[in-house]
């Protein structure tokens, strides 16, 4: 009922600011068109309107709507250009809106995507190629962080910036290592990984690590055994590989002895359960996790350190997160607003205050090495594990068949860990399905 | 000149015949086209609606589940392609057998035992009245809130049920994980929340039955059970045959439940959601459609099935 009348609300300001856009963006482009310049309109008294979708609540949703306020009443107001924030949900949630909004031909200018989905959109020209505004701008792409481009480009055209961007990492409550007597610096390898756990839960009765089935740290798990979910080319997968099979089986053993809690994909809120109930030692997950979970352990009296990912033959993580894209509709006023306000998120200074905001990587070398980046660091250093460790990333599978092969491997992850399938057949069958899908 | 002999025409008409008769005529032709249009503009509004929302988009759902479009991409006609892989695909008997265990397990078990508790709940007792009021409850609780009491009631680890089980010394069930409970744990929230409804309904429709019926049954000194399977099963039957169609139907769409606390994992899949994950998740909108018209297909046959089998043994006063 509640989200019945948020909807009809949130419709009615659509609606709204439809209508406001639509006289806004008349007197903006004509203006535009007047001056020929592909500035958009000074001081025209109306602004122009752009709507900005974003994913996720808690710190990340206070970062977005603290940017966005402070955009508006600076180059927002200096260039006339009023942008209005949206939550939308997950990720998922934001592609799967976007789609629907592009076809209505309602679609927000500006939005945050997942890097896995970036080649979905952009092949299907949903969103803009950047490379003119990037020119016009004189933005330097080499000063982002080269691991976090590997998924802006679709065909060499370059189609988003990174905005809040991860890498999984391993988060360890130290108070309950401690107790186990162990050493508070954390596993550094999967040897010791299993070492850690099973003594953690002999030592305290405690779950060792929390792991749910998920496709993201899957992909971490696979890199760090020098193989990954898809093959370089992404028309087949390797998870009925002996890598897989181990990684698997690691988990499963750990599972067996009651030292690792293994929960499936739809209850992956247990993971948050065990932490805020100090019932795990260890966990994997974002490095945008980071603020929150610093501000569960003081708030329920546990430390918290951060870790790399357990090394098994190399180090390797994917990236994640998402990239701030421009939509392909509305008027050239429009994309040129939703430009200048791309530009301004992604800028260094803003740069370094999401990432303080919230935990999410510095995407950029020089905000990485600013003095203000370098004294939060100093200050808590469980911020700084990420970004050392993003000399090991790569970027994430883009074929557009991905999304569904990751609910195949979630599926079978939960039918083996959780349920106790047979590990070769039901890989087998992975194998086979994925190949399919991928080659559609 | 066409007004000339329109005139001319009417008079020699006129000379004829008795010009009251003629208009009079006029009128009733008028009366009768507007007899027979006007009902037509009256439905006029609610058929457009009917077109535009549910036949159009059935329409377009055929068409489109013999293309390959990811609503972004132009539209390929591939035939039955969508068809031919849905049937050779595992994960779809997988996700129909899911359905049909879900739809039967909530039908059966709603129906019975709101017949049960009807029969308790019929006296009109002030504390009836009450306990109808709390069983109804559950219904106008928003589902969305249901489910995630029931979840957090379900959890293997910290949940009540669990917890429960655990007081009386029996063993512990994985709720929502296990995927042999998990599809059953959601009929059971959906019977939590649906029964009361169809116990009001029964009841109404136990105070409709004429009591000079029971008189009667009396006066023969009929026994309960026999009252029962004589005269207020078969005196019922309309409403029974109108729950139970409606709650196949229902069962068959389910959707929300699974989205909610599955999120179709565990073996919990159902038709609609597969059909919502591959049309939006997946961006496979023409095999999506092609699961759309299967459910159709299904729905249609069952509802034809059950008017032409069941119908003949309502009883209709």
């Amino acid at each position: 009922m509640n989200s019945k009348v948020k909807r009809s609300m949130k419709a009615l300001l659509i609606v709204a600011i439809l209508a406001l856009s639509i006289t806004g963006c008349a007197n903006a482009s004509s203006l535009t068109a007047n001056a020929n310049s592909s500035e958009p309109a000074k001081a025209s008294g109306t602004p122009t309107e752009i709507t900005f979708w974003y994913a996720w609540t808690d710190k990340i949703q206070q970062n977005n709507i603290d940017l966005t306020e402070e955009f508006n009443n600076t180059v927002g107001k200096e260039k006339d250009i009023h942008v209005t924030a949206e939550y939308q949900g997950t990720y998922d949630d934001v592609h799967q809106k976007l789609q629907a909004a592009y076809i209505a031909g309602n679609a927000p200018n500006v939005e945050v995507m997942e890097i896995a989905s970036m080649k979905t959109f952009a092949m299907n020209d949903v969103i803009l190629p950047l490379d003119s505004y990037v020119k016009q701008s004189n933005v330097d792409l080499k000063d982002f962080q080269e691991g976090l481009m590997k998924n802006s480009y679709y065909n060499d055209a370059c189609y988003g910036l990174p905005y809040l961007r991860s890498t999984p990492i391993l988060y360890m409550n130290t108070t309950l290592l401690e107790a186990a007597g162990l050493d508070p610096k954390g596993p550094s390898t999967w040897a010791e990984l299993a070492e850690y756990v099973n003594t953690v839960h002999e030592k305290t009765g405690k779950y060792g690590i929390s792991v749910n089935s998920y496709i993201w740290t899957f992909e971490a798990f696979m890199l760090e055994h020098g193989s990954s979910v898809l093959d370089a080319s992404e028309t087949s997968t390797n998870m009925n590989s002996n890598e897989a099979k181990e990684i698997i089986q690691f988990f499963k053993e750990l599972g067996d002895k009651k030292s690792a809690h293994l929960i499936s994909s739809g209850e992956s809120d247990k993971v948050k359960t065990d932490i805020m109930n100090q019932d795990t030692a260890l966990w994997f997950s974002s490095t945008g996790d980071l603020t929150n979970v610093l501000q569960i352990a003081k708030d329920n009296g546990f430390k918290v350190q951060t870790a790399f990912i357990p090394k098994a033959k190399s180090y390797g993580v994917p990236t994640g997160g998402c990239n701030l894209v421009i939509t392909n509709s509305g008027t050239d006023a429009e994309k040129q607003a939703a430009w200048e306000f791309v530009n301004w998120m992604t800028s260094k200074e803003q740069t370094i205050k999401a990432s303080q905001n919230t935990g999410y990587l510095p995407s950029r070398v020089s905000a990485k090495d600013s003095d203000a980046m370098n004294a939060l660091y100093k200050e808590i250093p469980q911020y700084k594990v990420a970004l050392d460790q993003l000399s090991y990333s790569t970027g994430r599978p883009m074929n557009p068949g991905y999304a569904e092969a990751s609910k195949d491997i979630v599926d079978a992850l939960d039918a083996i860990w959780i349920n106790n399938a047979d590990v070769d057949s039901t890989l087998g069958a992975l194998e086979k399905s994925i190949n399919t899908i991928l080659n559609e | 000149m066409i007004k000339k002999y329109a005139v001319s025409n009417h008079s020699q008409v006129g000379a004829h015949f008795d010009d009251k008769a003629s208009i009079s005529f006029n009128m009733d032709l008028l009366k009768h086209i507007g007899k027979v249009v006007f009902p037509y503009g009256l439905i006029a509004p609610s058929m457009m609606i009917f077109l535009i929302f549910m036949i159009y988009p059935i329409l377009y759902m055929i068409y489109l589940s013999f293309q390959k479009w990811n609503m972004l991409s132009d539209k390929v006609f591939i035939g039955v392609q969508n068809y031919d892989k849905l049937f050779v695909d595992p994960d779809f008997y997988q996700v129909m057998i899911t359905t049909v265990k879900f739809m039967v397990g909530t039908v059966s078990v709603s129906v019975v035992l709101a017949l049960l508790l009807a029969l308790y709940l019929n006296q009109n007792t002030a504390i009836n009245r009450f306990l109808q009021g709390v069983i109804f409850a559950p219904y106008i609780v928003s589902l969305v809130s249901i489910a995630f009491i029931f979840m957090w009631m379900m959890d293997s680890d910290l949940g009540l049920l669990n917890y429960i089980l655990n007081l009386l010394h029996l063993p512990t069930v994985r709720w929502l994980e296990d995927p042999k409970v998990a599809i059953y744990a959601l009929v059971l929230v959906n019977i939590w929340k649906g029964v009361g409804y169809y116990t009001i309904i029964f009841i109404s429709a136990f105070q409709s039955i004429p009591p000079y019926l029971y008189e009667a049954a009396k006066l023969d000194k009929s026994n309960r059970y026999r009252t029962f399977f004589k005269i207020t099963l078969p005196m019922i039957s309309p409403t029974l045959f109108f729950i139970t169609l409606t709650g196949i139907i229902g069962g068959l769409k389910v959707f929300e439940t699974i989205n909610i606390m599955t999120m179709g994992s565990n073996n919990t899949n159902t038709l609609v959601y597969s059909l919502y994950q591959y049309g939006f998740s997946f961006h496979k909108i023409g095999y999506a459609s092609a699961i759309g018209v299967v459910l159709m297909v299904i729905i249609g046959t069952v509802t034809f099935f059950y008017f032409n089998t069941l119908s003949k043994r309502v009883h209709y006063r």
